[in-house]
């Protein structure tokens, strides 16, 4: 019994980060139809930054929110420079290619600067596990999916009740339709991609104690994260929390009853079975086409 | 660039390449570099598949290294495990990876782009855990090795003879890759990238084509995985990962996307470079990022697309004139004449609705159309008529009712169906293949009309050239009948917007149709224009072909039609002969409003 | 009447790739006007109101605002400056409430007057003030003409542009918008209304122009109009 409470404890939280990163891509697919596809290094650079940070004598709670700041910064300039440029374009291969480069271009950098190991990130949220019906969890580790409904709890808050969030929901309705109304579709993109780009950074702090922090830690993330959001249907918040926190849980339970390694193969296949079932992802909205 | 020129031009270039081939081991005595290059080889007809895809099929595979995979492993299995030679173990290799292909292309039936690529990533990165998991029959990380010599017959060969084995597997692919390029097959792979909608409306299966790009991929990618294997003597996971599937991807598009010669200029920088950036010591990885990003924004076409892309731009520009139309042409008019229909009713509607949600587009609709007969569909905006038009044609599936045509029920039948049954039909946006050549475009219009299958199309049989001979002059002379004969080399978008109408119709006259239906094609055109156009549709009303019209243009409506149908809130509210119509107060409301209905 | 127009057009050609969708269009409309733009479908109409409100980009041809160049600016500039087109199809947010709909009419405004207009707004439709919590989705066709309209009305345009009101609308919804827009430009409202209707177009407007294949055909006074039969022959062809 205390093993499947384990599992789906440890699930609940690593279905979180997938669910948060899912929500990332999903902020920014609503508003440009594209994304940076090396959006896991930004979370890799929230982490590494706040290691670095932290091993330089800052403090803690002064490394966080530089580390996101420097974070967003580098979201909107991918956006500006590396998606924007391609999302007239059909097939999809100018952004994906471009974003692809310029990740593997920091995955690189930071590799040589900051070295291949991974470092630890300590915070008091990781030194003692606490029991629940016998299985053991740090409070670092139900701290993520915390984080990840107040977050989506705080998004719909955003895009509901304030006029920016409103103006980005109406872009990503439609963009000439929101132009008409005076609002900025430029601006409102880059600051989607801003916020994706901070919530980022924010995960890969949150991470860091657990996982810690490597150059490497970013790749696979990111991808099992937009595959995630993509079978939930990317433009629905919630639906992709929840295919995330699924998935993390499933994902637990094959670790557990089969294999780690097992992990991987069944993971993706069935991520690949869900798409044929579901290509417009199980919440998803059917997109017409106009002749 | 016609193809007489480009036969010499591919001529020479595989006679160029193959005598390099046979030189070049004279030239460097270093059996390390001669590895290297039977490995760049290797990767070149990796990429010459990929190339198929994603240069002509326009989609993304960022998947190839799990394709190359599964051929390593296979041919590995079969030399170690059950002593088969080199030969049965690549064409098992070979078939067994192409089925792979062929689930591969699956999803391709309904997404695209993103989508696409993250299903490819997804399949890599399983078959890397499946190999890396399934020790028993893989070997897990270590993987397979001890892979013996490879041998042919018997004799097992040296790194030579085995370069030359490569070397004309090489040409072989080469070839191969040509012959799809340069044929039907290729035409309707670039074609419905560019137009799904298009390829469709002239029988076509779009999903056909791509899996055929897929499955001749994974056949490529499948003997690049047994030379691989055997030219290793080991296979692990470590050389097929995620960043392995980028590499093969920036290969083609490096080389230019959808060239000839790109996938060898692509491959061949790309295995060299990781010899040049050991220099760069620990700035490698990040030199081909740089790489990446560096392509994708200043070369996106690729060093030979760029190259060829530059080299037509400082041709000299000709002047192409359009000539009168409709001309007489022998070919074309066997080609377009229809026999006289024996039923009066070439096509009946019946209590016909569609709904979109709440909306009802077209409610309860029945009509007939005379076969022969010049019939019009009119009324205001929003009526109904694009939905009509949509149904019959294919495109929308009704949600009630029943359509008739040649006597069966052709209701819910998609497109590509209806076409290679005889309804043909234009569009507002004109859907042209708009980077494909105008003769092109027609001839991606008798696609299915070929009788020589894949493999005469792949080995050139002389069937094969008697077909391409043959629709290539109906071609010619159809462009005659349209008078854009001029413009046969230029690319469908360059042509001026009139121009494009009459090759939408040419084209649409390829698949020999019973109906065409003419959706707003007056729209855009100068007066004179119409007039042409109002020519070629009573000569082709006189060749028994019925022609179905939607247009606004009511003084073309009305000089033409033999029927007129007035559309308005999804309802028949009028139908009968043009002046009957004209008179008619519940159409005149329709389109004018009610004198009674104003404010005061 | 001023005499100095509030808009005025001059040779204005718009072309989306190879198709010139308008040539040489010109036209004015006076402050306080309500003028009209009327022709059948593919004339032109929609698209020499895209051009205006930035949707699209003219090829050729100048706009002018109050005697100021206003051409090339992208749509959200026009709002700005005082330009506000009720598209055609409407595109209200359907995923988002009535009143947030209203609310980002008035994106620009001051948020005071935005919530006095939508007071105002709620009077003239009190159909939108009952479902003034409902997803914008889910209202009938009439009720998101109205919603359209009235979104544009929170943006406290200096010139309202409104492409095709009766678009899919029964005549019984349109016996109640058109009075409305009647009312709006009693009050001032300068309005530029592209409409298939003739006969509606021509009833309540003071001046309209008649658009065929792209080009502006015949203008003059609605009362003129109305009895001109070449405007019918603009839409049904001549008698043959």
């Amino acid at each position: 019994m205390s093993s499947v409470v384990q599992y789906f404890l440890s699930g609940i939280s690593i279905g979180a980060i997938y669910a948060l990163i899912g929500l990332g891509f999903s902020i920014m697919w609503s508003a440009s139809r594209a994304v940076n596809f090396a959006y896991g290094d930004v979370v890799m650079l929230g982490a590494v930054l706040t290691v670095v940070f932290v091993g330089n004598g800052i403090p803690l709670i002064i490394s966080m929110p530089i580390a996101v700041l420097v974070c967003i910064v580098y979201g909107v300039l991918i956006e500006r420079f590396a998606v924007a440029p391609f999302t007239k374009e059909v097939t999809g291969i100018g952004w994906m290619l471009s974003t692809i480069g310029i990740g593997i271009m920091l995955e690189s950098f930071v590799t040589i600067s900051y070295g291949s190991f991974a470092k630890p990130l300590l915070t008091p949220l990781i030194e003692k596990p606490i029991i629940i019906l016998g299985a053991g969890i740090y409070p670092q580790e139900l701290l993520i999916p915390i984080f990840a409904i107040s977050f989506l709890f705080c998004l719909e808050i955003f895009y509901r009740k304030t006029l920016v969030g409103r103006a980005i929901k109406a872009v990503a309705y439609n963009q000439m339709a929101a132009g008409l109304m005076g609002i900025n579709v430029k601006l409102m993109t880059a600051i989607s991609f801003g916020i994706a780009a901070g919530l980022g950074g924010g995960i890969g702090i949150l991470i860091a104690p657990i996982v810690q922090a490597s150059a490497t830690m970013g790749l696979l993330l990111g991808l099992k994260g937009f595959a995630i959001a993509i079978i939930a249907g990317i433009t629905n918040a919630r639906g992709v929390v929840i295919m995330g926190l699924v998935y993390g849980i499933m994902e637990k339970f094959i670790e557990g009853f089969i294999s780690s390694s097992a992990r991987e193969a069944i993971g993706f296949t069935i991520i690949i079975l869900l798409l044929f079932i579901f290509p417009q992802g199980i919440f998803g909205k059917k997109e017409t086409v106009k002749v | 660039m016609n193809q007489k020129f480009f036969k010499t031009y591919i001529f020479w270039l595989t006679l160029i390449l193959t005598l390099a081939i046979i030189l070049i081991p004279n030239v460097i005595n270093n059996a390390y570099q001669l590895r290297v290059l039977m490995l760049l080889l290797i990767y070149a007809v990796v990429a010459l598949g990929l190339n198929l895809v994603v240069g002509l099929a326009g989609l993304v595979s960022l998947g190839q290294a799990g394709l190359l995979a599964i051929g390593a492993y296979t041919a590995a299995i079969l030399a170690t495990r059950y002593g088969f030679e080199f030969i049965p173990s690549m064409i098992v290799a070979m078939f067994i990876t192409g089925i792979f292909g062929v689930i591969l292309a699956y999803p391709t039936l309904r997404v695209k782009g993103v989508y696409l690529a993250v299903i490819t990533i997804a399949f890599g990165i399983v078959v890397e855990n499946i190999a890396i998991e399934w020790s028993s029959v893989t070997g897990g990380t270590t993987g397979i090795s001890s892979i013996p010599k490879i041998s042919l017959f018997g004799y097992p060969l040296d790194d030579t003879a085995f370069y030359y084995l490569i070397g004309i597997i090489f040409l072989i692919a080469f070839i191969a890759h040509y012959n799809i390029k340069n044929s039907r097959f290729g035409r309707s792979m670039r074609a419905a990238t560019q137009s799904e909608i298009a390829v469709r409306s002239i029988g076509i299966n779009p999903i056909t084509a791509r899996t055929l790009a897929f499955t001749l991929a994974a056949i490529f990618t499948g003997i690049a995985g047994a030379l691989y294997a055997y030219l290793n003597s080991y296979v692990n996971p470590d050389t097929f990962r995620f960043l392995d599937s980028l590499r093969y991807l920036l290969m083609v598009i490096l080389g230019g996307s959808g060239t000839v010669l790109g996938p060898l200029i692509g491959a061949s920088i790309l295995t060299y470079i990781p010899e040049l950036f050991q220099k760069f010591g620990v700035w490698q990885y990040f030199a081909y990022g740089a790489l990446l990003t560096l392509v994708i924004f200043i070369m996106p076409l690729g060093i030979v697309g760029t190259i060829i892309f530059w080299y037509t731009r400082f041709q000299p520009k000709r002047v192409c004139n359009s000539k009168p139309w409709p001309k007489f042409e022998p070919l074309v008019e066997t080609l377009i004449n229809q026999n006289k229909d024996k039923n009066d009713v070439s096509l009946s509607i019946k209590k016909m609705t569609v709904k979109f949600g709440g909306l009802i587009a077209n409610n309860n609709i029945s009509e007939e159309v005379k076969s022969g007969s010049i019939h019009a569909i009119i009324g205001p905006n929003g009526a109904g008529k694009s939905t009509f038009l949509n149904c019959v044609s294919g495109l929308y599936k009704p949600t009630y009712g029943d359509i008739f045509f040649d006597g069966k029920n052709i209701i819910g039948l998609p497109m590509h169906l209806l076409a290679k049954m005889g309804i043909a039909r234009t569009f507002q946006n004109t859907e042209l293949f708009s980077q494909m050549t105008v003769l092109e475009n027609i001839l991606v219009g008798f696609h299915t009309q070929y009788k020589t299958g894949l493999i005469a199309t792949l080995i050139r049989l002389p069937s094969f050239i008697k077909e391409e001979r043959k629709f290539h002059d109906l071609a010619n002379a159809l462009l005659r009948y349209v008078g854009l004969d001029e413009y046969a080399d230029e690319e469908a978008r360059n042509l001026p917007f009139g121009h494009q109408r009459r090759l939408e119709i040419a084209r649409a006259l390829a698949i020999s149709p019973k109906i065409l239906m003419l959706d707003e094609p007056a729209a855009g055109l100068t007066h004179s224009e119409i007039e042409d156009l109002k020519r070629l549709i009573i000569s082709l009303s006189d060749k028994n072909i019925t022609i179905i019209l939607v247009e606004h243009h009511v003084e073309m409506i009305m000089a033409l039609s033999n029927t007129v149908t007035v559309l308005d809130y999804g309802i028949v509210i009028a139908s009968g002969a043009p002046s009957q119509v004209q008179d008619n107060a519940a159409v005149i409301e329709a389109y004018f409003g009610s004198p009674g209905a104003t404010n005061e | 009447m001023n005499k100095e127009p509030l808009l005025e057009i001059t040779d204005l050609s718009v072309v989306y790739g190879r198709v010139e969708a308008t040539r040489n269009v010109s036209l004015k409309v006076y402050p306080g006007e309500f003028v009209s733009i009327i022709g059948s479908n593919g004339a032109g109409k929609s698209s020499t109101l895209k051009a205006i409100a930035g949707v699209v980009r003219p090829s050729k041809g100048s706009i002018f605002l109050e005697g100021k160049s206003v051409q090339g600016l992208p749509s959200h500039e026009m709002v700005k400056k005082g330009i506000v087109l009720v598209p055609e199809g409407r595109y209200v947010f359907a995923d988002q409430s009535v009143e947030d709909n209203l609310l980002l009419g008035g994106y620009l405004q001051e948020r005071v007057e935005v919530n006095k207009s939508i007071i105002e707004i709620y009077e003239l439709f009190p159909r939108l003030k009952e479902r003034k919590n409902q997803m914008a989705g889910s209202l009938s066709g009439g009720e998101q003409q109205m919603l359209a309209i009235a979104r544009g009305i929170v943006a406290k345009p200096k010139l309202l542009m409104i492409d095709e009101v009766s678009l899919g609308l029964a005549p019984i919804i349109l016996q109640f918008l058109f009075p409305v827009l009647t009312h709006l430009n009693k009050l001032g409202l300068s309005i530029l209304l592209v409409e298939q209707l003739a006969t509606e177009a021509l009833a309540i407007t003071s001046r309209a122009y008649v658009m065929e294949g792209g080009q502006v055909t015949i203008s003059g006074s609605s009362k003129d109009l109305r009895l001109d039969p070449r405007v019918m022959e603009a839409y049904l062809g001549k008698k043959s």
